[in-house]
């Protein structure tokens, strides 16, 4: 006899009619112990429920501190003639969005009768609502009586309720057979949205004259063209890399994307919203040359060090060793100290990762890709931004909230890795150089670190040079977040069985080759959870950043809104902000943390 | 069939892969200390362009810091308003854990409840509070508190709860004269329940019959504690005992400190090498030594050797005090110690009153018409309050996952047998599931404690007079960016080790013994 085992919405037979008091009775009322719990969780449900509506529905509560301040929260005083660019950048990583979720087929498929389910939960909190919530007075927290609270709420969770029980009952039988696509139930969701912006008016504040009214405007009106046009670029996308899907070589898609979503981020951030001023002249006359000897003498060199057997090519790149570091000691630009030492790692890894034919072509093209990167980099880092703001860095906001999570966890990679290598090493002085980093950092706040970036490191710095305040933090953060990530990634490495080693090892791999191509790739995969986890701790770490008064999306929240005087009155508005930025960022680490879920099942890690 | 061996050619050097390896590390040591050496001396000459002279004075130089709450909010030195910090930080993570703790265990079963209610209840907590970054929250219980109405003069009277925009005030129990004897007595009383319950388990496991092991520990303690409450006066012939060791140690030679401390570092570097040689003993005598296992013995010695000199050096320093003399490191250290011995003597002395009284807050008057919260009774600051909902809830969050993981890592089989062998649910949680959870809990909910400890420093956004606030002050008001700095990795690292100690030891009595 075998038994097969199922899933249990497989296997559960469909429900008699009478499920709901059955339910009721398994679930709330199993015996008077859990009958009195559930009537007290109940009670303790509706006082919170009663003291979450009242709290958001006071008289006095002004949310119109955070819609009024909506652009000063997401990118601070980015300029309004420039704005374009911040579309632009929105659409860039909404058309990668949809371009990504078809290609990966991304969105599972959902019965009526579960979305029915829903519906009717949402229209019964909102009849809830309607019952417990504050509404002798008026609907709106401006004080205008536009509609009853009590009606709206009621109307609104009734459609719902009788709309999700409908759809539950109505298809019958088919039913069970019957899916709807997720994504078509986010396109649904977002096209209500757009019609919302384009055609209903909402009090807003304004001011005629120098006094304070209000007017009916539409919802956000300057952001609702950009808004729809992004949808449809967008949805357009999805539709076509839908149709492409089968026809493109899958591999060559999927990198294809991951390197797009890994150039992006500095495309967006350096060229798209800060806008370098180059100067042509030097461009062309200093930069590109310099790029193409680099490139070209750099390329032979290479090729003839990965091509000769024995010493001479080791001893070659020793002697670009030395001579990059001794280009320290002479007064020259930074970029070519920088192209040298490259050039020497480079030099002393040919022997082992030059290749032959194809595969030496892709070294050296790996070698010209990272030069003329570097040295555009370096150029557009030392030119100029048209972006003229009022405050010292051209981004704040959410805006400088995402580029300080983003590099740091881009940057705090490689640097744990390399970590994590060391503590795991035989060779002891690393393993101890290592060990004292980590537990160093780790044993001390992450405020702790911020200051020291902010009051000390200037210290230590020689007169003239200066590093801006959003710099040192990116760097307190990454060294912070490296020393988490990279005990992380050591878990990964202390799981890989040790006959992993030993094959590598019967089939001649060098301790290079065993670590690169063997063994870390597998403790990556292992981690991975525990990486999206970290991604989530650093995402919320960044608020920190507010105590050293950089402008991020916090400290607009606490300390600029609720000071403001001009051109409204925002004085002590933070209980609205900061229960706005709490939704915020609630939205993106929710997300994180289900995409972890996600992962976790996919991989399956734990269960081999 | 001939076999010829071949002598192996020696390698040359620069292909000596054992030679290219210590190169390698010995060049990447020299460079990272060539980094800092760079640093610092920068940041030393930049200090003397400034006109910052680094160094140890502001210890005991007065300070015009003001501490709003704490053991004392007008210190009259650096190191005095640095320890009213470090009090209030481990007042904040000490209470923070308690709290933390029942809570989180409370939601952890609320998320394996069958109550669908309670159960949606757990989740929703979990996902909401763990998702919003603490400082948000922090800022977001300051703004809620603030808010609350002010003290009136019509607020004035005694309560066992007020609630104002000046904090949170509740009746409380403190420690009074007689405390400390009293506390020897419960102490005793615990070791000798101990040594009660030890009986009483073996009477049980003898016989057969339920012998109640922790009501007797429990019953012990009690009667401890209640003889203890009236025969305190009975200890205080110690009082004059305590204060003869803080004379005796006042009047030692300060130079016995470093000299004993050094000591004790040597010594300690021999016992591990010797253990270590004593690990690595085989029958045959001493197994082969890797060049690693030399390393760490090389580097035993060495840091025995280091840590030595470090503390002759640190002994060394002087430093002038608040009324001008300069005093060194080990006499600062042992007229420190002998106060705390002076302080021990006085507790002891008979003085009259009960070990613990019970006060009830009052609103009062004070000055020019400003109503405030009295001496008595607890009062929780705003900013106090601010940190510890912060951290009590959002730690609760995590420590609720690591219950609930816990429970269910508890294989099935467990319940199962427990049942066959008639056991009724609450005995087979209480003494089946619950131990065994506890095991595998323990050492995650340590590391949660020590996130606990380290967020409390986020309590200087809500102006929290925490050890980094005001260490953070004292730094802007003198420009001893270092030394600070050094003060509070010293105390967060030995805060981080003392709470692993204790999860460590507790990790091993619980773990279980296989042969």
């Amino acid at each position: 006899m075998t038994i097969e085992v199922m899933d249990a919405a497989e296997l559960a037979p469909e429900p008699p009619p009478h499920r709901a008091r059955v339910w009721l009775r398994e679930n709330l009322f199993s015996s008077p112990a859990s009958t009195v719990t559930t009537v007290l969780a109940l009670l303790l449900v509706l006082f919170a429920y009663r003291g979450l509506l009242t709290f958001i529905f006071a008289e006095d509560r002004r949310w119109d501190a955070v819609t009024y301040n909506m652009r000063l929260l997401m990118v601070q005083a980015y300029p309004e003639v420039q704005f374009t660019r911040v579309w632009v950048s929105v659409a860039i990583v909404a058309v990668l969005l949809a371009a990504s979720f078809a290609f990966y087929r991304v969105g599972g498929r959902t019965s009526p009768r579960k979305l029915g389910t829903s519906l009717v939960g949402i229209g019964v909190a909102a009849i809830l609502g309607a019952l417990v919530g504050p509404w002798g007075f008026s609907f709106s927290p401006l004080g205008i009586e536009s509609v009853s609270g009590f009606a709206g709420w009621l109307i609104v969770g009734a459609v719902l309720a009788v709309g999700g029980y409908l759809l539950r009952r109505v298809p019958g039988d088919r039913a069970k057979d019957q899916t709807i696509p997720i994504l078509g139930i986010v396109l649904v969701v977002i096209v209500g949205v757009l019609v919302f912006m384009w055609t209903v008016s909402l009090p807003q504040p304004t001011r005629i004259d120098g006094v304070q009214t209000i007017v009916f405007e539409k919802v956000a009106s300057s952001t609702t063209t950009p808004w729809t046009v992004i949808a449809i670029i967008a949805v357009a996308i999805y539709w076509v890399s839908w149709l492409l899907r089968g026809r493109l070589p899958e591999g060559t898609v999927r990198s294809t994307l991951v390197g797009l979503w890994v150039a992006s981020f500095p495309v967006i951030i350096l060229v798209i919203l800060r806008d370098p001023d180059l100067d042509y002249g030097r461009a062309f006359r200093w930069y590109l040359p310099l790029a193409l000897v680099f490139i070209v003498v750099g390329g032979f060199l290479l090729n003839f060090i990965a091509g000769t057997r024995g010493e001479a090519g080791r001893a070659l790149g020793a002697v670009l060793l030395v001579v990059a570091l001794a280009s320290f000691l002479v007064p020259m630009e930074f970029v070519v100290r920088f192209l040298l030492f490259l050039a020497a790692m480079f030099a002393l890894l040919a022997p082992t990762f030059g290749g032959k034919g194809a595969g030496r072509w892709r070294f050296l093209g790996l070698w010209a890709g990272l030069v003329a990167t570097i040295v555009y980099v370096i150029m557009i880092l030392t030119a100029p931004s048209t972006v003229e703001t009022t405050s010292k860095f051209f981004l704040g906001g959410f805006a400088l909230t995402l580029l300080l999570a983003i590099s740091a966890i881009v940057l705090s990679f490689p640097l744990g890795v390399i970590l994590a290598l060391a503590r795991t090493s035989k060779m002891p002085i690393f393993r101890l150089m290592a060990t004292t980093y980590i537990e160093l950092v780790r044993g001390v706040p992450l405020i702790t670190w911020l200051i020291v970036g902010f009051i000390m490191f200037p210290v230590a710095l020689p007169p003239g040079v200066e590093i801006s305040g959003v710099a040192r933090a990116m760097g307190a953060m990454t060294f912070f977040s490296a020393a988490y990530l990279a005990e992380n990634v050591r878990g990964g490495l202390q799981a890989i069985p040790k006959g992993q080693y030993e094959a590598a090892q019967a089939m001649g791999l060098t301790t290079t080759q065993t670590t690169v191509f063997i063994t870390l790739p597998q403790a990556l995969r292992a981690v991975i959870p525990a990486l999206v986890g970290q991604v989530i701790a650093l995402f919320k770490d960044t608020s920190l950043v507010t105590i050293v008064s950089l402008f991020d999306f916090l400290h607009i929240a606490r300390m600029v809104i609720p000071n403001q005087t001009q051109p409204f009155v925002f004085l002590g508005t933070m209980k609205e902000t900061l229960l706005f930025a709490a939704v915020v960022y609630w939205m993106f680490t929710f997300t994180f943390s289900r995409i972890s879920l996600r992962l976790e099942k996919k991989l399956g890690v734990g269960e081999r | 069939m001939a076999v010829t061996v071949r002598q192996q050619e020696k390698a040359p050097l620069w292909r000596n892969a054992t030679f290219l390896k210590w190169l390698a590390q010995v060049v990447a040591l020299a460079a990272a200390t060539g980094l800092f050496v760079l640093l610092g001396s920068q940041a030393f000459e930049n200090f003397a362009n400034s006109g910052v002279s680094f160094g140890f004075d502001w210890l005991t130089d007065p300070t015009g810091v003001d501490i709003r709450e704490g053991i004392d909010t007008k210190p009259d030195s650096g190191v005095r308003a640095l320890a009213v910090g470090a009090m209030n930080t481990l007042r904040v993570t000490i209470s923070g854990i308690l709290a933390a703790s029942i809570l989180g265990t409370l939601i952890g079963i609320g998320r394996l409840s069958h109550n669908w209610i309670v159960n949606k209840i757990s989740t929703a907590y979990i996902e909401t509070i763990r998702n919003i970054p603490l400082l948000v929250q922090i800022f977001f219980w300051s703004a809620l508190a603030i808010a609350l109405p002010a003290l009136a003069p019509e607020d004035v009277g005694e309560y066992w709860f007020k609630a104002s925009a000046k904090g949170f005030s509740f009746a409380w129990v403190f420690w009074n004269g007689g405390f400390w004897p009293w506390l020897t007595f419960v102490i005793a009383g615990i070791i000798a329940g101990r040594y009660v319950s030890k009986m009483r388990h073996r009477h049980q496991e003898e016989t057969g019959q339920p012998s109640y092991p922790g009501t007797f520990w429990l019953l012990t303690v009690l009667l401890f504690a209640v003889v203890g409450w009236f025969a305190w006066p009975l200890l205080a012939f110690m009082s004059p005992v305590w204060h003869w060791i803080a004379d005796l140690l006042a009047g030692l030679p300060p130079f016995l400190v470093p000299l004993l401390l050094a000591a004790a570092s040597v010594i300690v570097a021999g016992m591990w090498i010797r253990n270590f040689f004593e690990s690595r003993r085989t029958p045959a005598g001493f197994g082969k030594l890797t060049d690693d296992d030399w390393f760490r013995v090389i580097f035993a010695a060495l840091a025995g050797i280091l840590v030595a000199i470090v503390i002759f050096v640190l002994g060394g320093i002087t430093i002038t005090t608040v009324a001008g003399v300069r005093v060194s490191m080990p006499e600062l250290a042992l007229i420190g110690l002998s106060n705390v011995f002076d302080w021990l003597g006085d507790g002891f002395a008979n003085n009259g009153g009960n070990p613990l009284v019970f006060q009830k807050p009052i609103v009062e008057i004070r000055g020019a018409g400003f109503v405030q919260y009295g001496t008595t009774g607890m009062v929780m600051t705003v900013p106090f309050f601010a940190v510890w909902m912060g951290v009590t809830l959002y730690t609760a969050a995590f420590i609720a996952e690591i219950v609930r993981g816990g429970i269910l890592a508890v294989s099935k089989g467990q319940t199962e047998a427990a049942q066959a062998v008639g056991l009724t649910r609450s005995q087979y949680l209480r003494l089946i599931i619950l131990p065994q959870a506890f095991r595998i809990i323990l050492p995650p909910i340590g590391n949660q404690y020590l996130n606990l400890f380290k967020n409390t420093s986020l309590g200087i956004g809500v102006a929290f007079a925490d050890i980094v606030a005001v260490g953070f002050t004292i730094m802007n008001q003198t420009g001893q960016s270092l030394p600070v700095v050094l003060v509070w990795m010293g105390f967060f690292v030995t805060g981080s080790l003392l709470i692993s100690a204790i999860v460590n030891y507790y990790n091993r009595k619980m773990r279980l013994v296989e042969r």
